[in-house]
């Protein structure tokens, strides 16, 4: 029998954690061998019965013994996905795509800007940094979420504060727990879209690297503050979203102008994409 | 040809409907007379390689197990008919992307195991262009046999071991070669070239260097149909999708089109491609600038497909700027 790039990996849910109303972060673990991955690439998750759609890893590079993925519930595989119970069997394929390149910014500041369910890929990305914290300069964690529930990963980032990762939160809309809830206390009370937390961070944008994720709109306004402030093209990396069927640069459906996504990214430098008339 | 059909699965351009283009359909006695050799049939010979839906695998759920399988399929004894250098050519660049490792065994399997019996143009249609991209309206590789019209039949040239084979296989149909006919080949080679080259006098536009806005007007005429997408013989995008009944189910590969409206949309109904405009743009640049940036070769084999399909009357060569 040849191979069949097509055919999905079984693994089991090992935990499912609700992150917030809309967001749902599956742990998994390969029946038969190991996941090995790099902050910033994907898998296709197949829910039997259903479909199969891509989702970046979200949990450490470093963990070889489960996987996580964080999954916003927004059509039939994603709403699948949040039924699933512990015990229960995937399929899945990957990983794919390039990942973002941490061995070249070893020794660097970096950037890591978030918006909405756009902060999965970068918390494999804060847990592939963390892990060797010491080979980095100062990391700074902007990250918006639409209102104070959707905030997700809420029990973990003190614990990145604790790792000496300065972490600014803020909401579109805020409500009573934020102004004095447990975010309160330490000093998330912040209100507005993420551009706005620019306003609080000192940043070097002559030796900082940035990495973004979050919706097409928060990408475009975060790239042109980053340009602003002097970030240049290639260091600014952008990790996008299509809709990745084949994840093997076969069925077309991921592409940007002539770069497929499953390939050539996810994670893109500005640079690459800065003449392209409309690449979020 | 009708020896050839008691051994093989013989598909060739027949013609189904009197003045109007053949379609590839399987040869038997019935349509024999209606066997079309002459011109190029409307049909890619892509879906004998990329079907328009095939099965990648399938499922079988019970409680904390589930089955996987599949098979690769064996194409036995299927023989196709009729592929000019530009469907030929068409089938390479299909192998750049779905042999590319890892490769599609489904695909694979297929090539390796179709005859390919291909020809020398005699009658290119008057939207044929493939000079201007590059190619001769004559194979020079990748046919198992190649079939060239001259006085009083055809010469017959072998282009693999397969080909060979066939050859021997069926010898007494063919006779050596006489005096003067290998020279009489090259004359109509170049005469239908001749004729093909010299309807066009403008170069290729360098499509990547021109704005969105010399798309829209192709884009006015364009009502989605992708008569284009499914006819060109190097379109290869698809889709894939689940099905499920009870506790069997199982993932196809389906055929789809960049024009679609809904071809890129992402979750939250995002969708990175929804104008029109950019998304035949999409497509015509993929054609002459991306699949080049990729592969090192134009996407566009010249075939004139399309421009014949189109209800829009919406012609890629007046968007590459050869007319």
């Amino acid at each position: 029998m040849s191979s069949n790039p097509y055919l999905p990996r079984l693994a089991e849910v090992l935990e499912v954690k609700e992150e917030s109303p809309e967001v749902k972060t599956l742990k998994l673990k390969l029946k038969e061998g190991r996941m090995k991955f790099k902050a910033g690439q994907f898998l296709e998750l197949t829910v039997f019965g259903v479909g199969e759609a891509p989702f970046t890893f979200s949990s450490s590079p470093f963990n070889l013994e489960s996987f996580e993925v964080s999954i916003a519930k927004v059509g039939s595989v994603t709403g699948a996905a949040h039924r699933l119970k512990r015990g229960e069997l995937v399929g899945v394929r990957g990983p794919f795509g390039n990942g973002f390149p941490l061995e070249e910014y070893k020794g660097r500041d970096l950037l890591i800007v978030g918006g909405g369910i756009g902060i999965a890929p970068l918390r494999s990305l804060l847990y592939a940094l963390v892990a060797e914290r010491s080979e980095y300069g100062e990391l700074k964690l902007l990250y918006g979420a639409r209102s104070p529930s959707l905030i997700i990963y809420k029990d973990e980032w003190e614990k990145f504060m604790e790792k000496d990762v300065e972490v600014y939160l803020t909401v579109d809309v805020g409500d009573e727990t934020w102004r004095c809830g447990p975010y309160g206390p330490c000093g998330y009370t912040h209100v507005g879209v993420v551009t706005t937390l620019f306003d609080l961070v000192k940043l070097n944008p002559e030796k900082c690297v940035a990495f973004v994720c979050g919706p097409p709109i928060m990408i475009k306004f975060t790239v042109q503050r980053l340009l602003q402030l002097g970030f240049p093209a290639s260091r600014i990396y952008l990790s996008l979203e299509r809709m990745m069927k084949c994840g093997l640069g076969k069925c077309g459906h991921c592409n940007i102008e002539g770069y497929y996504v499953c390939k050539d990214g996810p994670v893109f430098p500005f640079e690459m994409l800065k003449d392209i008339p409309h690449p979020f | 040809m009708l020896t050839l059909s008691k051994h093989y699965t013989l598909v060739a351009p027949i013609v189904e409907t009197p003045g109007k283009p053949p379609i590839l359909s399987q040869l038997n006695h019935a349509n024999f007379n209606r066997l079309e050799l002459k011109i190029r049939p409307l049909t890619p010979y892509k879906f004998f390689f990329q079907p328009p839906s095939e099965e990648l695998f399938t499922y079988k759920l019970a409680e904390g197990v589930v089955e996987l399988g599949y098979e690769v399929k064996k194409p036995e004894n299927l023989l196709l008919l009729g592929l000019r250098s530009c469907d030929l050519k068409a089938l390479e660049k299909l192998d750049m992307v779905m042999l590319e490792e890892p490769a599609d065994p489904f695909y694979k399997s297929k090539r390796e195991n179709i005859l390919l019996v291909s020809l020398d143009c005699s009658e290119p249609s008057p939207s044929c262009f493939c000079t201007e991209v590059g190619l001769k309206p004559y194979p020079e590789e990748g046919y198992d046999l190649n079939l060239s019209r001259i006085e009083g039949g055809y010469l017959a040239e072998a282009g693999s071991g397969k080909g060979e084979e066939l050859l021997k296989q069926f010898e007494d149909l063919f006779a050596g070669e006489s005096e003067g006919q290998l020279e009489q080949r090259s004359e109509r080679r170049e005469a239908v070239y001749r004729k093909v080259k010299e309807a066009y006098t403008k170069p290729l536009k360098d499509l990547s260097k021109v704005g969105e806005e010399y798309f829209m007007e192709f884009t006015k005429r364009c009502v989605e149909c992708s008569g284009c997408v499914f006819t060109c013989p190097t379109c290869h995008c698809f889709y894939i999708s689940d099905y499920r009944q009870r506790e069997l189910g199982g993932r196809l590969k389906t055929i789809d089109s960049c024009l679609f409206e809904g071809f890129q949309r992402v979750a939250a109904g995002v969708n990175p491609r929804a104008t029109l405009n950019s998304r035949l743009r999409q497509r015509f640049l993929k054609k002459f600038v991306y699949f080049k940036q990729r592969y090192g070769e134009y996407g566009c084999v010249g075939c004139g497909r399309c421009v014949e399909v189109c209800p829009g009357e919406i012609d890629i060569r007046e968007a590459a700027g050869l007319i």
